[in-house]
Order: C-alpha cells, then structure tokens, then sequence
C-alpha cells in the first residue's frame, strides 16, 4: 500500500479566526497544545472524531481542513 | 564454566540486542518535516503531557532501583541474596520501591488525569502501544538470563534457588520500566497517528 500523509490549514486558519491561539483550539477541541502542535506540523494524523471537532471549531466541514495525499496519485482535493 | 568464561557470552548477547535495537529505532525514527524557526519555537514552548511528565518520573525511580539492586547483587554476590537476610531486605526495599514507585507516579494517576480531562486521543494512542515495550524489555530480559545461567551453570546442571528470585523480581521491574520507556518512545516518535 503507498505511503499517505493527512495535511491540513489548521494553522492558516486559526489566524483567520483573530489569531486564534494553539492553547484556545485545543481547549475548544479537548486535545492538547502539543497535539494541535504536531498536527500543524503534519506529524500527527487525528482520528476522525477530533478532525470533526476541529473542523467544527472553524466552521468548516473536514474536507476543507484536512486533505489526503497519496504517493502514488498525488494530492486529493480537500 | 570455570572462572568468568560465561560473561563472554552474556556480553555478546547483550552488545546484540543492542545493535538490534539500534538498527530498530533507526529505522523507525519518523522523517521530521522541516520546520521554520517559529514552528521550532512552539514545539518547545508547548507544555510536556502530563502523562509524559510522569513516564520520565515512572523511568527515574525503576531504572533507579534497577540500576541499585543490580550493583549491590553484582558485587556482594547473588548467593548472598539468600544467605545474608539484612542484604535481601534490602534489596527486596530497593525492589519494592522500584516497583510501587514506578506504578504510583505512572499507573494510579491515570484515573485522576482521565477524570479531569487531560488526556487526548495521543496521550491514549501513545498508552494503548506502550505494551509493546514493556514485551520488548521482558523478552530481552529474559534473554539475557537465558544465556548467562546456561553458560554459568552448564557444569553445575542445576540453577541455585536465589539466582531464580533476582531472576524473576528483575523481569518484573523491567516490565515496569518498559511502560515507561513505551509511553516514552511513544511521545518522542510524535505519536504519528491516532489509529495506531
């Protein structure tokens, strides 16, 4: 199976929200600052249920924050 | 085997294990993304997990007694464990305080942290792997036992009792340990994902 990586814009995002701090998001979310941290540095892949949380945090749907790449096919939109 | 002839093989088997384990976390090391001076910044300005905070603490005291009972039983001898009884008390306490030190500063606050809401999905992913160190150290262990009584004791064609007390109270502190090393490892690896 090819290697896949989630990124995400939490970080573009949490400074569209007035400068949303990391500690306020992972209050909101119930995670960590050191999560919300290493999800910003694309180092930590989140189950489905915090990738909802944070999409909701934003008022976003999952799909606009979080995006699947692939090796082989290359980024999927999201 | 006569004289120290069995540590040869002791030692080969440990610097083994060691190249192995080596080679394992080499290969495992997650590819660090670069970072800018200001995602490196926040990294380490981000406040340790509490349940990461408390391995390191858990690691301390075990490695600690480990480390202690395994200096006073090398050089004392472990016949004496069994002969003299003010030296097996103490090492027994040395043990004791490995063990319960280890589970209380790890183990029993885990209930509180869960309660209060401070561990997330990465503090629970990083525990549900934790086991697999703990498995890791016993195993290796036991290993390590397994060539140094054969080699010690081949001649002999029997293991005196004591040597089966340190025996199994070291695999036990050595599980303890393990957990903190997994829970450890689990955190110093980024805990790459939430499903294992």
């Amino acid at each position: 199976m090819p290697k896949a990586e989630i990124s995400n814009d939490i970080r573009r995002l949490r400074f569209e929200h007035d400068e949303m701090t990391q500690q306020a998001l992972a209050d909101q979310v119930g995670c960590s600052r050191q999560t919300i941290v290493l999800l910003e540095q694309g180092r930590y892949a989140p189950s489905l249920a915090l990738a909802f949380r944070i999409a909701r945090a934003f008022g976003r749907t999952v799909d606009e924050v979080f995006s699947f790449e692939n090796e082989q096919d290359g980024p999927a939109d999201g | 085997m006569s004289g120290s002839g069995w540590m040869v093989p002791v030692l080969a088997s440990v610097v083994g294990i060691a190249i192995v384990a080596v080679i394992f976390v080499a290969r495992a090391w997650p590819a660090t993304p670069d970072l800018t001076p200001e995602e490196k910044a926040e990294a380490a300005d981000a406040p340790m997990p509490p349940l990461q905070r408390r391995a390191w603490w858990g690691l301390a005291i075990g490695a600690g007694a480990f480390a202690l009972a395994a200096y006073l039983l090398s050089t004392r001898g472990v016949m004496m464990y069994w002969e003299d009884d003010p030296f097996r008390l103490r090492v027994l306490g040395i043990f004791l305080v490995g063990l319960l030190g280890s589970v209380g500063v790890t183990n029993l606050p885990l209930v509180r942290l869960e309660a209060l809401g401070r561990l997330d999905e990465r503090d629970r992913a990083v525990l549900a792997r934790a086991p697999t160190a703990q498995m890791a150290l016993g195993l290796i262990g036991l290993a390590v036992w397994l060539v140094a009584l054969g080699q010690k004791f081949h001649d002999a064609g029997a293991v005196p009792m004591p040597y089966l007390y340190v025996l199994f109270g070291s695999i036990i502190l050595l599980i303890m340990i393990g957990q903190s090393v997994g829970i450890i490892l689990g955190y110093w690896f980024g805990g790459r994902n939430a499903e294992g």
